[in-house]
This record gives structure tokens, C-alpha cells and sequence, in this order.
């Protein structure tokens, strides 16, 4: 699609003028603000306990509202934008990493059922996504743990490395180094040839999870329903130390428990979160999209990108 | 509309009478005027965080985070003089800029 040209102020609507320069004008303030007097912000974000941020649910999402305002109400619906609309996109990491600071255990370890929803609410309104630890009654074992990388999936019987990557992603060593999985993921392959497979099923593997789904409470009662459940199922999953984040879909099952790793990424979801280098291992935040329209794209996605409707913390 | 500890001391009317000038639909003012709150709190915040020691902004940030309208008031009283005085005029002139702001663009 041909990139659209910015609108001329005598184009803009009044509303479209002034949030323009108030989003802007926003941005720097709080920037300033936050920088002027760091060591305090900083020493709140260590110091207040996050269990006392959800003594209650409600009681510690209001807290977190009185220094760190949300700004929910002034971003543009991305996903309902009108053709011809300029879209003004608030970046809400630093807001994002302000409360997920103040919220989150010093360690990563599986949340409480109240910081689940505390953190659920933070993320869905920072995110602009509904998102929830649980779902249509399904969960995982835990939704804050170490992710590691994995190798690519095979797509469809005979899927190689030579295949499988684009010009320019044969360039980039990380990618390419990662090397394919030698069996296929716990579904099988995405599609059963290479002149049957859709874009779909491309961005399902370059964006896929391998999660424990084995280790879900009620697995081992309904192990059809819940291998079908969680087939494909969307997740948000965010790095809380930088803010980055990536839309994805459960792809395998894994990894073991030995392994010291609570779930596993693709290697382009390995990128998008940040912890492709080093050990290739980092806590992250992992929690399902409630995305009936399929309306959210798979890859990555920064606080403040969408605006869909979800419960106010207030 | 969440109410803050200063929020008997000082009010967006002036910005928001200024906004009814614009074409705006409802949802477009309600949008702006939350955005117009979220410049007062950071300013006020500012305002309040320049006047203390570094010790008195954690034990001011505490109090704040944990809702206490008295505790906030009776800290600052405590450590800032005519603190009432300051936050109004550090509102003011960020009303004054709004209301500028309002007026370019209506008169764009």
C-alpha cells in the first residue's frame, strides 16, 4: 500500500491540530519531568512493594494512577482509523515500564492471581489490547517466566532452510544461524505443501510460541479439548526491562521443565522481544489476546499501538 | 474523572470554556480535556517535586501513590512554603499556554 501523505495544517480538523500538539507537548513534559527527577521516580518504582499494589486489584491499579497517569482515552484508534484519517499514535513504553516497574516481583516466578489481574489490566490498557492471564477458562502453568530461543519449524514436509528464509533474512546471522528444528511442531506441520501455504501460515511460524501446554491445570482431564484450544491461540508477550513486545501464536509444545525455561520463541520472536544476543534467554510477560475479529496482526507491537476497548483500571 | 489532592485548588475551566470555540464533537472535547488533566498533573507534579529535597520527593511520591490527600498536604504544608500558592501558579501559566494553544488553532 502506498504510504499516505501527511495532511497540511489547513487540512486538519481543529480536534486533529490540537492533539497533535498536545500529544506531542505531552510526550516531552512527561519526558522532562520523569528525567528531572529520576533518582525519585526510580527509587518509587524499587521501593513500593507490588504486593501492596494489589492488596486489591482495583485498590493497586488506582494507586499506580495517581504518579503515572494514563493516557488510554487520547490515543487514536488504530484499528478503526478512517481511510483518509492521519493516525496520531501515543508511544507509551516509558508509561508501560513506569507501571510495570511498580508492579511486577523483584524476580521472575509465577504471578498471584491478583497480580495476574493487575498486571492483565496494565497491560490491556497500556497495550490497548485485551489481554488476560486466563481465558475462556484455559490458562498455562504460569504467565511470567524465562523465554528461550528456538529454531525454526519446518511449514510443510521437505521445508528447508534454503526455502524457508528470504533474501534478506538469509542475511541476518541470528536468523539464519538458528538453524531448523528437526522434527515438526506439536500440530505437525502449518500446511500440508508449499503450493498450498498462505501468508497465514508464514506468519504463524515466523511468530510462533512454544509453551508448556502440557503443564496446563485440566490438561490431562480433556487432552483433546485443550490440544485443540490452544492450537494457534494468540498471545501477547512482552519484555518488561525494555518494553518490547510481540503478538504471536502457540506453535509447539515445550520446552521441558529441566531446561530451565518456561517458554520458548521463534527467532524473529526472539528479535522483536530483544534477547536475541547474549544467553537468549529473559523473563517475559506472556497472556492471551481476547481477538475474536482477528483483528491484531502477528509480530511486533509497541505500547500505545491500538486502542480497542478494554476495562478501565479506574 | 479521578479527583487528585489539588483538585479543589485548581480547575481546567478557563481551557475548557476556550475549547467549546473549536468545532469539536463531544467525544473530540472529552478527548482533549483528558489530555489537558494530564498536562496539569505532570505540571503540578513538577512544580511540587523542584520545591523538595531529594528524601521529601520519595516520602511525597509515597504519600501520593498511596492516595492520602492528608498525608500529601500535611507533608507539603510541612516542607513547602505557600505551597498552595506555587501549585496555582505553576497551573496558571499552563492554563495560559492551552488556552494559546486553542486560540492558534482556531485561528489556523
Amino acid at each position: 500500500m502506498p504510504k499516505k501523505l501527511k495532511k497540511s495544517v489547513k487540512e486538519l480538523s481543529h480536534y486533529e491540530q490540537l492533539k497533535k500538539h498536545w500529544v506531542k507537548k505531552h510526550k516531552l513534559l512527561q519526558r522532562d519531568v520523569r528525567r528531572k527527577h529520576r533518582q525519585a521516580f526510580e527509587w518509587m518504582g524499587e521501593k513500593i512493594p507490588a504486593r501492596e499494589h494489589v492488596a486489591g486489584a482495583a485498590a493497586g491499579a488506582l494507586m499506580l494512577s495517581n504518579t503515572l497517569p494514563a493516557v488510554t482515552a487520547a490515543v487514536t484508534p488504530a484499528v478503526e482509523n478512517k481511510e483518509d484519517e492521519q493516525v496520531v499514535k501515543v508511544d507509551k513504553t516509558d508509561l508501560l515500564l513506569g507501571h510495570l516497574s511498580a508492579s511486577l516481583p523483584g524476580e521472575v516466578k509465577p504471578l498471584t492471581h491478583e497480580e495476574e489481574l493487575l498486571i492483565g489490566q496494565i497491560l490491556s490498557e497500556d497495550f490497548g489490547i485485551p489481554v488476560s492471564a486466563e481465558y475462556e477458562g484455559k490458562r498455562l502453568n504460569r504467565s511470567y517466566g524465562y523465554i528461550g530461543a528456538e529454531q525454526h519449524l519446518m511449514r510443510f514436509p521437505g521445508d528447508i532452510m534454503y526455502s524457508h528464509l528470504s533474501a534478506n533474512e538469509t542475511q541476518d546471522r541470528y536468523i539464519y544461524s538458528s538453524g531448523m528444528a528437526p522434527g515438526r511442531g506439536a500440530w505437525g506441520y502449518f500446511t500440508r505443501s508449499k503450493s498450498e501455504m498462505t501468508s497465514l501460515d508464514v506468519e504463524r511460524e515466523r511468530w510462533y510460541l512454544a509453551v508448556p501446554t502440557f503443564l496446563a491445570p485440566g490438561f490431562m482431564q480433556n487432552v483433546k479439548e485443550h490440544y485443540e484450544w490452544f492450537k494457534y491461540r494468540k498471545m501477547l508477550v512482552v519484555n518488561p526491562k525494555s518494553g518490547q513486545a510481540v503478538i504471536a501464536v502457540i506453535g509447539d509444545a515445550g520446552p521441558a521443565a529441566w531446561t530451565g525455561k518456561h517458554l520458548g520463541g521463534s527467532p524473529e520472536v526472539m528479535i522483536a522481544l530483544g534477547l536475541h544476543n547474549g544467553p537468549r534467554k529473559g523473563g517475559v510477560l506472556y497472556f492471551f489476546v481476547d481477538d475474536m475479529e482477528n483483528k491484531i496482526p502477528l509480530g511486533p507491537v509497541r505500547a500505545g499501538d491500538y486502542n480497542i476497548k478494554v476495562a478501565s483500571r479506574q | 474523572m479521578k479527583k487528585h489532592f489539588y483538585s479543589d485548588l485548581v480547575t481546567l475551566d478557563t481551557v475548557v470554556e476556550e475549547m467549546a470555540t473549536l468545532d469539536l464533537s463531544i467525544r473530540e472535547r472529552k478527548e482533549l480535556e483528558e489530555f489537558a488533566r494530564f498536562h496539569l498533573h505532570e505540571t503540578i507534579l513538577d512544580a511540587i517535586l523542584s520545591e523538595l529535597s531529594e528524601r521529601d520527593k520519595k516520602i511525597f511520591l509515597a504519600n501520593l501513590e498511596y492516595d492520602t490527600h492528608d498525608k500529601v498536604w500535611r507533608h507539603l504544608h510541612e516542607k513547602v512554603e505557600n505551597v498552595e500558592d506555587k501549585i496555582r501558579d505553576a497551573a496558571e501559566k499552563l492554563k495560559k499556554e492551552l488556552r494559546e494553544d486553542v486560540r492558534r488553532v482556531k485561528a489556523s
